[in-house]
């Protein structure tokens, strides 16, 4: 058995219901030749390091499969390439069988990431004890005032 | 006379890394210089065998735009 990463760059103007058309055309292409899907998903849009067809951002989608014989692949790349909403695509042989993806856990790894970035509890304490201090002052002027 | 007297050290034996991944770009630009360009081994000091497996996962990420195969954008203009 060999397992393959395929990682596509789809047109960045498509919103969500139409990339999910087009992953569903993709899987179904695969599966006419009894290939079995392990993860396909949207991994996030990005900057493209350089113009391809004139865009400057592309969606990222990954696609992991396993399939007994490689035949298929020539077919499977020409119709990615001729595929107009797919700018570019690339398909490697991995060693190891991919992790199945779960959006939850990504979801909760990418906000531990987030609460580490931001220890902004210092800057709150400060700001608070400023906030706290400027009515004093006020007072103090009126009763400047009323003297 | 002054010489350089820093330890080379291979960056993937010391943090144990067995296997690259093309799409780790953040791991990737660390071998690369501001050009764009790899950085021999006789810099970076990574052994022979992850020297192969690094080109290979830059070649791959340059390939789907993921890295640039050379930077014209210039720092600080």
């Amino acid at each position: 058995m060999r397992y393959y990463e395929t990682l596509y760059i789809a047109n960045p103007n498509y919103e969500q219901d139409r990339l999910v058309q087009l992953m569903e055309s993709v899987s179904n292409e695969l599966k006419e030749n009894k290939v079995s899907i392990i993860n396909h998903y949207i991994w996030s849009k990005k900057r493209l390091a350089y113009l391809i067809q004139k865009y400057k951002y592309g969606t990222f989608i990954i696609l992991h499969f396993e399939a007994e014989k490689f035949g298929f692949l020539k077919d499977f790349e020409t119709y990615l390439k001729l595929d107009k909403s797919i700018l570019r695509h690339q398909t490697i042989l991995l060693d190891k069988k991919p992790d199945k993806y779960d959006e939850k856990t990504e979801e909760i790894s990418k906000d531990k990431k987030k609460e580490d970035k931001e220890p902004e509890d210092t800057v709150k304490t400060i700001e608070s004890s400023e906030e706290k201090m400027e009515p004093e002052v006020l007072k103090s002027e009126e009763e400047l005032k009323i003297e | 006379m002054a010489f350089n007297t820093k330890r080379k050290f291979c960056y993937f034996k010391e943090n144990a890394i067995t296997d690259i991944d093309y799409k780790d770009t953040k791991l990737l630009r660390r071998f690369v210089t501001d050009q764009g360009k790899i950085r021999p081994r006789r810099v970076t000091g990574s052994n022979a065998r992850m020297h192969r497996k690094l080109v290979r996962a830059i070649k791959r990420a340059r390939n789907i735009a993921l890295m640039p195969y050379i930077n014209t954008e210039q720092e600080g203009s």
